[in-house]
């Protein structure tokens, strides 16, 4: 019984504070698709709320990238006969690229390249390019990016992230309705953080039922008919309000720029090697 | 001729060749024309597209300059002074004018009269005397009636070549045989009709300045003088019914420097709030080391001011005007703050070229421009007669290709890093020319798994320098997806790119 009312109270906490919120001041539905179904489900509301942050927490390459242009799409989709908002990326030039990797060369500074973003189904007319030089400037144009009423979503690639200006993001996100995506890398998962939604997204590499077949030693050639799939994971390290502990498998198939959940693969544990046994039975 | 006949008969190291740049040589002109006003009230360009020279009123002003002749003289010396090289006529008609300009004869014997040596022959400035315009048309080529190229091949077919031959045809005749414009311009020529010329003005700059009694390096006072100066200029803008697209700051030091602090606007702005909070920004960042002695403020460039009516009901614009109205008002207020502080390439929009070459796919454009475009219509007819190479494929290309092409990786190089082969490839399926089995990024060594490709990218020879490239996607043991390519004129391998 007390869990039920417990349950109770929560929705209608919920519902009380997204009828106050910005975004249902300006008539625009408060929970935004995350793009995938599969994540949407893992959410307390089925969906990202808006005014908010969202952090997703990947390996370099994790597919993290794709995810948040999925949901930045979603977020400048879901308003009725509008032309205005847009969707803005703020990057930065570096030396090292836009999460360092282990023994990355100083001379890599990989650039967000737009027309994989439009293949993604993000509106070029409504795409806003912010390029910085230097730490503060890229904290401060984040701020006022932030906490602009025209910005539908805002996309980061970043690593560090100070406690000020992420509690500064986050009330300059609530004040103005628009979602804040950031994708950073997992080493940062133990920092604390002000975005309200975090997701771990893994990658998978290949399917081991796939690789069984492969033969020891040879490079394997991709025609170009077989799926070239990423396979990732995704799973709700935080959500405010709850929100369920699954794991989602989701594979990202970068020819046809769409998403799809796998059936979890069966993660056959690896048998204990037999020498072990014996040492410790001679022991 | 081509260019590349005139490279054939002149050795290219002796030849300079320069893309023809219509909107340049429209600002110039236009430029041009608001230097004469010194000579005239009323200056016009002498065609709407492609103009290539002025026209000038100056009926009634012969005495002004000490008469017709010394009036033409001071015109041709003023322009030589600024380095141009001028042909002027003055006539009863523009038309007239325009022919004997361009068309007549220069005697020889005048040269003399014209104390300047270096004046060539064909500068020498002519009048034509009143009541003898028609005479002096009379040998000029049909050319010189400013017809169009066909008329003039259709009445050198017909054997007519001077504008005499063409007044001793019959009128009914050439109103049937050939358009309008033929015979326009020729009453226009004669006088028998009136010519209207359009005359530009230049605006007057609006400044407002504020000279010190005493020279102060206080930043309080300097700041107060500015903003007083902000809100003097934006009464005026309103008056005129005008915004500010590029406003001017300049502060005159001690020492004979100048600070300037300037900002761009994405649309035509009158709120001095507005101003004042961008100028704001590169002010705090301004350092003082000398005093200042005089502050001015100007809008250097400026647009008409667009007027929005303010909904009565906010309910009735729920679905539309909502999301039109204030919501555009707040991006450009986003985009001139971010503009101001991190200059105006900073603060972009997307465009895709549907090059093949990947780093040419996009191409990028200031959003504060976007605001100056708009408020010079006539200059974006005439930017978009230049074509670039990447716009010629269009949108109707890329359609095609879009099919064709590999998937591209989130992030790009934006120069292709060489990497180390460490293994090249086992022979197997794909041999020899598939991408290394294991390579080397600086320091990190990556073992492939998996490969999908190629896909060959080439560009045409006339582009310059050529691309020819085999593009395959690896994915490392590790999971990371790279994005190689093997240049296929040197064998060498190139990271371009990274999946996310």
């Amino acid at each position: 019984m007390p869990d039920e009312i417990l349950e109770q109270l929560a929705g209608v906490l919920r519902r009380a504070e997204q009828a106050s919120s910005v975004a249902a001041a300006r008539d625009l539905p408060p929970i935004v698709s995350s793009g995938c179904g599969a994540i949407d489900r893992l959410l307390p509301a089925g969906g990202l709320p808006r005014g908010a942050l969202v952090e997703w927490l990947a390996a370099p390459a994790g597919g993290a990238g794709v995810l948040a242009l999925r949901a930045a799409r979603q977020a400048a989709m879901g308003e009725a006969g509008s032309k205005g908002r847009a969707i803005v990326v703020v990057e930065r030039h570096r030396e090292q690229g836009p999460r360092r990797q282990k023994g990355q060369s100083a001379a890599m500074s990989p650039r967000f390249y737009p027309p994989t973003a439009a293949a993604w189904g993000i509106d070029l007319s409504r795409l806003v390019l912010v390029r910085v030089a230097s730490q503060s400037d890229e904290m401060w144009a984040l701020d006022q990016v932030a906490r602009c009423d025209a910005v539908a979503a805002w996309l980061w690639w970043g690593e560090q992230l100070e406690g000020r200006h992420f509690r500064r993001l986050q009330l300059a996100a609530e004040t103005s309705g628009s979602l804040g995506l950031l994708v950073r890398p997992l080493e940062m998962q133990s920092q604390p953080s002000w975005a309200e939604v975090r997701f771990v997204v893994e990658s998978q590499g290949e399917d081991p039922a796939a690789a069984e077949v492969k033969r020891m030693g040879q490079l394997e050639r991709g025609g170009q008919h077989e799926s070239m799939g990423r396979r990732v994971s995704v799973r709700l390290l935080r959500a405010r309000r709850g929100g369920s502990q699954g794991i989602v498998n989701l594979e990202i198939d970068d020819a046809t720029h769409t998403l799809c959940e796998t059936k979890c693969s069966s993660m056959v544990a690896p048998l204990a090697h037999s020498t072990a046994v014996s040492r410790q039975a001679g022991a | 001729m081509p260019v590349a006949e005139a490279t054939s008969l002149i050795n290219r190291r002796q030849l300079y060749v320069a893309q023809h740049d219509f909107v340049a040589d429209r600002e110039a002109l236009e430029m041009l024309a608001g230097w004469c006003e010194q000579f005239s009230p009323q200056v016009a360009l002498d065609a709407e597209d492609r103009p290539g020279g002025l026209l000038l009123d100056v009926t009634g002003l012969g005495p002004l300059f000490g008469g017709e002749g010394a009036m033409l003289r001071q015109i041709v010396r003023a322009f030589s002074r600024e380095g141009w090289c001028v042909r002027v006529a003055m006539a009863d008609t523009a038309g007239a004018a325009w022919a004997v300009a361009h068309f007549a004869e220069r005697p020889r014997a005048a040269q003399r009269s014209i104390r300047d040596s270096s004046r060539r022959r064909w500068e020498v400035p002519q009048v034509v005397p009143a009541g003898e315009t028609v005479s002096a048309l009379m040998s000029l080529p049909c050319a010189a009636l400013r017809i169009s190229e066909a008329t003039i091949e259709r009445l050198a077919s017909l054997g007519v070549t001077t504008i005499g031959q063409v007044t001793r045809l019959p009128r009914a005749g050439l109103s049937s045989r050939f358009d309008e414009e033929l015979l326009r311009r020729l009453d226009q020529a004669t006088g028998r009709r009136d010519e209207v010329i359009r005359a530009e003005h230049v605006p007057e700059a609006l400044i407002t300045e504020q000279g010190l009694e005493c020279s102060t390096d206080s930043r309080e006072a300097v700041e107060h003088v500015w903003r007083q100066l902000v809100d003097q200029l934006c009464e005026e803008l309103l008056k005129r019914g005008e915004g500010a697209l590029r406003l001017e700051c300049s502060l005159e030091l001690d020492d004979g420097q100048t600070l300037s602090m300037s900002v761009g606007t994405y649309r035509p702005v009158a709120a001095s709030r507005h101003l004042k909070d961008l100028l704001e920004l590169q002010w705090e960042r301004l350092l003082l080391c000398e005093a200042v002695w005089k502050v001015s403020v100007s809008a250097s460039v400026t647009a008409r001011l667009e007027r929005r009516q303010q909904a009565l009901f906010a309910d009735a614009v729920a679905d539309g005007g909502l999301s039109d109205g204030p919501q555009r008002e707040a991006l450009s207020v986003l985009v001139d703050r971010l503009s101001s502080r991190l200059g105006r390439e900073g603060v972009l929009t997307v465009s895709l070229t549907g090059d093949a070459v990947p780093e040419y796919g996009f191409r990028t454009r200031p959003v504060a421009d976007r605001g100056m475009r708009r408020a010079s219509p006539k200059k974006s007819a005439a930017a978009t007669r230049s074509n670039t190479p990447a716009e010629e494929t269009g949108a109707a290309g890329e359609s095609t290709l879009r099919t064709r092409r590999g998937p591209r990786p989130l992030w790009v190089e934006r120069r292709p890093q060489r990497i180390a082969v460490v293994a090249a490839m086992v022979v197997g399926e794909t041999g020899p020319e598939g991408p290394p089995a294991r390579f080397r990024i600086a320091n990190t060594d990556h073992v492939v798994g998996r490969c999908w490709g190629p896909e060959r990218i080439e560009t045409g020879w006339w582009r310059g320098a050529s691309v020819r490239r085999d593009y395959y996607r690896v994915e490392t043991t590790a999971g990371l997806r790279f994005w190689l390519f093997r240049c296929r004129r040197q064998g060498e391998w190139f990271l371009h790119g990274m999946f996310d």
